[in-house]
């Protein structure tokens, strides 16, 4: 019934075309968010200080080296970006800034809460430049209330927004999700609520002042955690040691897999799986009964599968129509076919770097889809564009604003 | 509001779209959910760790779980049974006048109900359709493969880089929080739809944003997968350390079961630290003066810290640290978020009130993680009933006559109280505590919170 004539062709812009963004932050959330703006046709120049965004001084490095470019963590975060230093600590520098607000529509950032309005460049001066001008914040704990001054990190964002307290297992300390998730979350969700203000912005001229708490980003997650006290005045609890591995990983012969009941496989289909004829047996057929003996069904599953492979395991569900997973490392990411079949990855050619694979595309989009074009910037790559091009000051002045360390 | 006057068809199942839907009606869109009379949202079930209000199934469980009034907030409910073709023409007949669709089939349903985007748009050119799979659409190897958030989180990497570290009594990859990737595409389809609305709004034209929720939770472990394509290197657990911060971690705290988690990043908050736990001397320990030496001897580091920590409250500790300005923070609980001083001077929990017939009373539900200055945004009234809203929309909004809502009705074209469908068991919360369900009971919890 499909009629791929009927698609209509893909061109060659994003949605958000057009769209102009001063991307301030030097942190992974703020920057982020940019990207993804910048991934779907939005105009980013990342404003970085004369050193540089703190982002090009976190590894991991390409081949160890600590050098401002070869950030592999700041590559990732700002392709399709151009590049621009300015000093808003400098007086000229912070005219520089004011001077490129009537021209854009967005600005991102990430300082703490108030540092802008001291510079007196926050929010209120801003629009007073260009109303229509959307900004979004996105801090630790958010621009308001007690915390907002307090300083985040990972595990704090982890902490205070309720994940920790249900991840490991009872009796030992809690534990956080590896890697940078709550600052990924906090980007994402910058993106999301940048978009619908451009959207209404469209429409009703009107800006906004976005303000992003990653804590509260972490916390929406939670939502069988929250609701769980005003409908029945329950803690949830970390996993049990045992008598819980169903819906957690599991060691097989060459790692781990994960499974889950429920989706298009019945009981009897996951007990065929596993192929122990005690699995038939009331006391797991019934759910009830089998949440009561989860401690020996832990440890038939466990023998069952610890002569299998993870692969084999992994297509085997598949067909039977399990939930099923397999513990996979980021080298077998890497080369996934499924991820190739979306065209996942792209080969940027960084200047510095070189050619590298790199994860690009969030979602697929039919009519305006992902565009690949540019490897992260070097710091002020674009200076010359952005401030002779653009608004147009003679080179002479462009040394000046150098020698003065404005920009 | 910024989505006012925009209308969502939601025809999505569990989470990841469901939660976008919810999110669209705090903006101000008008989101209908649809549902099949024999295909109920699995939230309904209490499935999930998802509870019964009061732990109990009343006269209508399927309107009474958690999760499913957390999602569902600020919607419309109707219910079409799209095995029957009359339930197809309605689903049709609404997309004409909706300028979202949302679904989250596998790929071969909408295709084989002729509800692909092709088709869809024979219907509403401009039509903008969020579709969100496991592993997304196309010829991929895993397209068809059944998924969910929970093993997902296995497949694309998160477990590989979670867990208590090697030489830990409980090591091996772990997963964190409760399905997690669904959140990643909640948050996308955010993104996506008002991207694609901005678009449409300059253009006249619509598209489809083709969502998996594998990709979403794969971008969110870059930087792994460059360190492993660049240098070889394959990641692995290191708990609650950081990857170049010393010490980090999470650290007992007086109470029971009460944690507190720090983060110190260079040399000069090291001391910081020294001061306030009262061992200044500590600052010049060769062992500890140096990044590389409080990495190196992070497990004596941690000894020290726990020591100091165990015996203090852990806002206490908090406060203590944050006031030389260093990161820290309490594990706060699905309790502890309701007394938290910082999250309600923020309003991030939020009050619906139920109209009376429901029996729900008023319940506090999370709002959301962003604020817009100049568009407050609200929940916008309580989850609706199974079904609640097919007479105003079907007869009003799409002017089905009254003897063809009848004939609907009576072939259970579309019903008010679901044709399939278990309630979870109920576990009482004293028997849930020694289970170890739950970690801690309020029988009073309703006065605590001033619960109408």
């Amino acid at each position: 019934m499909t009629n791929e004539a009927s698609f209509p062709p893909v061109l060659g812009h994003g949605p958000l075309d057009g769209v102009k963004v001063l991307d301030l932050s030097e942190d992974i959330a703020g920057s982020f968010c940019a990207r993804l703006l910048a991934d779907y046709g939005a105009d980013v120049l990342k404003m970085e200080p004369p050193a540089g965004a703190a982002l090009r001084r976190m590894p991991p490095f390409f081949g160890d080296d600590p050098h401002p470019e070869k950030s592999l963590f700041f590559l990732a975060m700002n392709l399709n970006k151009k590049s621009a230093t300015i000093n808003l600590k400098s007086g000229s520098g912070r005219q520089l800034f004011r001077d490129l607000i009537p021209h854009v529509d967005v600005v991102v950032e990430s300082y703490k809460p108030g540092y802008m309005d001291d510079l007196g460049l926050g929010y209120e001066a801003l629009e007073e430049i260009n109303p229509g001008l959307v900004m979004t914040s996105i801090t630790p704990f958010g621009q308001t209330g007690p915390y907002s001054q307090y300083a985040g990190e990972e595990i704090v964002n982890y902490a205070m927004g309720l994940i920790m307290s249900i991840s490991g297992q009872q009796g030992r300390e809690p534990l956080k999700h590896g890697g940078f998730q709550a600052q990924y979350e906090g980007g994402l969700n910058g993106a999301a609520a940048t978009a619908m203000a451009l959207f209404m912005q469209g429409n009703t001229g009107d800006g906004q002042h976005i303000d992003v708490s990653i804590t509260e980003c972490v916390a929406s997650t939670m939502m069988a955690t929250q609701t769980m006290y005003p409908f029945i005045g329950a803690t949830q609890p970390r996993r049990r040691a045992s008598g819980s591995n169903f819906g957690h990983p599991m060691p097989c012969e060459d790692g781990w897999i994960i499974v889950q009941t429920g989706g298009g496989a019945t009981w009897e289909t996951i007990a065929n799986f596993f192929r122990d004829p005690r699995l038939h047996e009331e006391r797991f057929t019934d759910t009830a009964e089998r949440n009561r003996n989860g401690e020996e069904l832990d440890r038939i599953v466990l023998e069952s599968i610890s002569e299998r492979g993870k692969w084999d395991l992994f297509t085997e569900a598949a067909n039977s129509r399990m939930l099923f997973g397999l513990v996979q490392t980021p080298s077998e990411l890497a080369e996934c076919p499924q991820l190739e079949s979306r065209d996942f990855y792209r080969e940027v050619d960084h200047p510095v770097i070189g050619k590298i694979k790199v994860p690009a595309v969030l979602f697929n989009l039919s009519l305006t889809p992902y565009q690949y074009l540019a490897p992260a910037p070097t710091l002020g790559q674009h200076n010359r564009e952005i401030y002779v091009e653009g608004l147009g000051y003679s080179q002479q002045e462009l040394a000046l604003l150098r020698q003065t360390d404005s920009i | 509001m910024p989505l006012e006057g925009i209308r969502v068809l939601d025809s999505t199942y569990v989470f990841a779209l469901p939660y976008a839907g919810g999110l669209l009606a705090d903006m101000g869109a008008e989101v209908i959910k649809v549902e099949g009379p024999g295909r109920p949202d699995v939230t309904r079930t209490g499935g999930y760790s998802g509870v019964f209000a009061e732990n109990d199934l009343g006269e209508d469980w399927w309107n009474r779980p958690s999760t499913y009034n957390l999602i569902h907030r600020g919607k419309q409910s109707i219910t079409l049974d799209m095995t029957d073709e009359r339930g197809r023409e309605l689903f049709k007949e609404l997309v004409m006048v909706s300028d979202v669709v949302m679904e989250n089939f596998t790929p071969r349903v909408m295709r084989s109900w002729g509800l692909d985007y092709p088709n869809l748009r024979k219907l509403r050119p401009d039509v903008i359709l969020v579709s969100n799979t496991g592993y997304g659409h196309g010829g991929g190897p895993y397209s068809g493969y059944p998924a969910q958030a929970t093993t997902q989180e296995a497949t694309h990497g998160h477990c590989w880089i979670t867990g208590y570290p090697p030489g830990h009594p409980n090591e091996g990859p772990a997963k964190a929080g409760a399905s997690f990737v669904d959140f990643l595409s909640t948050w996308t389809a955010l993104f996506a739809i008002g991207a694609a609305l901005r678009y449409r709004a300059r253009t006249g034209l619509g598209q489809w944003a083709d969502l998996g929720m594998y990709q979403s939770g794969v971008m969110f472990l870059s930087e792994y997968i460059l360190d492993a394509v660049a240098n070889g290197r394959e990641g692995g657990r290191i708990g609650n350390r950081h990857p170049w911060r010393a010490p980090q971690g999470c650290y007992p705290a007086a109470g029971d079961d009460q944690w507190i988690t720090l983060s110190v990043g260079d040399d000069s908050q090291w001391r910081s630290l020294c001061e306030v736990m009262g061992q200044p001397e500590l600052a010049s320990d060769l062992r500890f003066n140096t990044i590389g030496g409080r990495r190196k001897n992070h497990d004596a580091l941690d000894e020290v810290i726990a020591a100091w920590t165990s015996a203090r409250d852990r806002y206490d500790t908090m406060h203590a640290l944050q006031a030389v300005g260093i990161p820290s923070g309490p594990v706060l609980t699905g309790r502890d978020i309701h007394y938290d001083p910082h999250f309600k001077s923020r309003n991030f929990l939020e009050r619906a009130q139920y109209p009376p017939e429901r029996k729900m009373g008023e319940r506090m539900f999370l709002s959301r993680p962003y604020k817009f200055s100049k568009s407050p945004l609200h929940i916008q009234g309580p989850s609706p009933a199974f079904g609640q809203h097919n007479e105003p929309m079907l007869k009003e909004l799409l002017g089905v006559p009254e003897e063809t809502y009848r004939q609907l009705v009576e072939d259970v074209v579309i019903a008010t109280v679901p044709t399939t469908g278990e309630p979870s068991p109920v576990v009482p919360q004293p028997e849930a505590l020694e289970r170890g369900i739950i970690a801690a009971w309020d029988p009073d919890y309703r006065e605590r919170l001033g619960l109408v």
